[in-house]
């Protein structure tokens, strides 16, 4: 059973240069248009079934919101459909739909009865909360008088204590502060385990790491990535990271039969399997096969490989030359070896360089060529996997009695 | 049409929109929602002084002098109801947009509210006309408890234009200003400031299909002479008042799916 399933979904918006042009357009009854179209969304499908959680992540004007307020029933689809099952409750950008000039009170009443909850049932329901959002005797003042903060807090209360089957909260969690966005988060694990569905947006994503089971990433309207929420996450990160470096052309070198050494084949696997492979998981092992062409044996030549992340972080770098080995002096092949790579999520690229015996002329080069990405499934954030233990230890006691050391072992 | 019935599960938000627009107009006052009394009083008084007291103007030649004070007070009350709804009405949907855009809100509540708060005002004032024609020793009939009946088809009937004009207002934001000429208009065709006897015979056609104008003389005629109105001019009111509100509500259902883009 699905909470919520969206086939096709599309959202397209008639942009107007002025509001005549919408009046002609009424008025010629279709046969001319004065519109351009917009589409915030375009053909999403995705179902989230009953009591699990799905992250939204995506650049600003990605459809985001849009696909909220679809899902939330405040917009129409253009084409496609649309389904929910159950009490759906949300809070769109930044508070859900008070009144300004309304009490807290009487906005939380409304809230509810708009979702279809008696006002004497909300009223039972208010002390518990104004206890939440910790509004004190605000809650009798015009919502127009809050902070933000408050409002928000308020928001939270009344959109939570509905008791919804879907939830569905947009960039909310994004004010407020750290105690409140604690509380929040609390109450969201706690309608995790109570196995509600839960849809929300969130440009933290380690929140979205956490939180999310799944997640989705919108990218201009369409989407870009879906599925289990670490690997999307490590996708969208990835896309970040490579956009925002500048993208310069290396000048390549002249390939192919020279008088000199050239690299003519470059190949990443994994261990004892030779078959050409651009997707790793951390911990397996990684192997980069050079092969190259020596016209005029015997001559001197080194291998130096270069690991970088997309955005130009240089990783590891490492050649022949430097850990003494020699590679064939004629024509042939070296490997190079990492056991239980430690890089974590993201994508990757190796370099390799045929060097002179001095390792400092270049014979040839494939400058960030063999792309690789890398996944994983340990909770990790970050670079690389560093070998770690943690131990704990109890704070000294008042009354001078030696702490109680617990060398705990955790080593993943 | 069967969700039109799903107004009256919306009655406490419904009131609670009047509620607070009452108190709204008059907030930071000193005497408040004395002003709504204070209002009309002063108007009645003004009028009195005006029409009877310098210029004398009477209704027919065998009423008396203060007869056309009450007759214009009586006519203009229920017709500043009336304005006031529909002018109203015209930025009742995008004085909530953040209520339509962040939730699934009943937007066909919206342009009722309005409608109702000038009911309300409306209400206060015949409740200082009828007071002052207690005290002037004027005679009330047992039909003075029929006013509610009259009260309804008018929010019937002005309801239903609100919500046509509130609904295409969100498209045709010149609505807003071309309401205010038609409502001048129809205060003056509308016999508020002169008797229906002083029409001349070749235009009171116009009377007869002017549901306004039977909505003033039912008021005049439970209010003022204490008699039935007429049947005639009940009829057209309901008639044209139930189609009306068929019809907005129809319009502004079709258009509501598109509030949310265009806000």
């Amino acid at each position: 059973m699905f909470a919520i399933e969206a086939q096709q979904l599309s959202k397209v918006y008639r942009i107007y240069a002025n509001p005549q042009d919408r009046l002609k357009e009424f008025l010629s009854r279709g046969r001319r248009r004065y519109h351009q179209e917009f589409w915030a969304l375009h053909d999403a499908s995705f179902h989230v079934g009953g009591g699990s959680t799905l992250g939204l992540i995506g650049d600003n004007g990605a459809g985001k919101s849009t696909l909220l307020q679809l899902v939330a029933g405040v917009l129409r689809p253009s084409s496609g459909q649309i389904r929910t099952h159950g009490r759906v409750s949300t809070i769109l950008e930044l508070g859900t739909g008070f009144n300004p000039e309304f009490t807290g009170r009487e906005n939380a009443l409304m809230s509810g009865t708009i979702m279809g909850i008696p006002p004497k049932e909300m009223a039972r329901r208010l002390p518990e909360i104004a206890a939440f959002a910790e509004i004190g005797d605000f809650i009798d003042r015009p919502v127009k008088l809050y902070s933000s903060g408050m409002y928000v807090r308020l928001a939270f209360a009344v959109v939570t204590s509905v008791d919804p089957d879907v939830l569905i909260i947009d960039e909310a969690l994004s004010v407020g502060d750290q105690y409140f966005q604690k509380r929040c988060i609390d109450r969201i694990e706690a309608f995790r385990k109570a196995g509600k569905t839960i849809l929300f947006c969130s440009h933290n994503l380690y929140q979205i790491r956490l939180i999310a089971d799944e997640a989705l990433w919108l990218k201009d309207g369409r989407i870009a990535e879906a599925g289990e929420a670490s690997r999307v996450v490590g996708c969208y990160e990835s896309y970040l990271r490579e956009r925002e470096i500048p993208r310069e052309s290396i000048p390549a070198l002249d390939r192919g039969p020279t008088a000199f050494p050239w690299i003519c084949r470059v190949q990443l696997s994994r261990d004892g399997d030779d078959t050409p492979q651009d997707q790793f998981v951390t911990g397996e092992d990684l192997t980069v096969t050079v092969e190259y062409e020596v016209p005029q044996p015997p001559t001197v030549v080194h291998v130096a490989v270069l690991i970088h992340r997309n955005d130009d972080v240089q990783i590891f770098a490492t050649g022949t030359h430097v850990a003494d080995v020699s590679p064939p002096t004629c024509s042939g092949r070296v490997q190079l070896r990492f056991p239980r790579l430690a890089l974590l999520a993201g994508s990757y690229d190796v370099s390799v360089s045929l060097l002179d015996e001095h390792g400092l002329h270049i014979y040839d080069r494939r400058p960030r060529e063999f792309k690789f990405d890398v996944i994983h499934n340990i909770k990790a954030l970050g670079l690389c996997y560093l070998e770690h233990h943690w131990e704990v230890e109890e704070a000294v006691a008042v009354n001078g009695t030696p702490a109680v050391v617990r060398p705990g072992q955790s080593r993943a | 049409m069967g969700r039109i019935f799903g107004l009256y599960r919306h009655r406490t938000l419904i009131w609670s929109f009047v509620k607070r627009d009452l108190l709204a107009r008059y907030k930071g006052s000193a005497v408040g929602l004395f002003w709504s009394v204070i209002h009309p009083l002063i108007m009645l008084g003004l009028y009195t002084f005006v029409f009877s007291t310098i210029m004398k103007v009477r209704v027919g030649a065998s009423e008396g002098t203060e007869e056309f004070a009450l007759y214009l007070f009586c006519g203009l009350l229920p017709w500043n109801a009336f304005a006031e709804g529909l002018n109203r009405s015209t930025g009742v949907i995008f004085e909530n947009a953040n209520l339509i855009k962040r939730n699934v809100f009943p937007s066909e509540i919206l342009p009722i509210y309005p409608v109702i708060a000038g009911i309300v005002n409306e209400l206060i004032g015949f409740g200082i006309l009828l007071a002052a024609l207690l005290l002037t020793g004027h005679p009330m009939r047992p039909v003075v408890l029929l006013l509610p009946v009259i009260l309804l088809l008018q929010v019937v009937l002005t309801v239903g234009l609100a919500w046509i004009i509130a609904g295409t207002t969100v498209f045709i934001r010149d609505l807003g200003q071309m309401l205010g000429v038609m409502l001048t208009l129809g205060i003056f065709l509308t016999p508020i400031f002169y008797p229906p006897s002083v029409v001349p015979q070749g235009m009171r056609i116009f009377l007869a299909v002017n549901p306004m104008y039977a909505l003033v003389e039912a008021y005049r005629s439970l209010i003022l002479k204490g008699q039935f109105p007429e049947w005639g001019g009940v009829a057209l009111l309901a008639s044209i008042g139930a189609v009306v509100f068929l019809v907005g509500y129809r319009v502004f259902t079709r258009m509501q799916p598109a509030f949310a883009d265009v806000l």
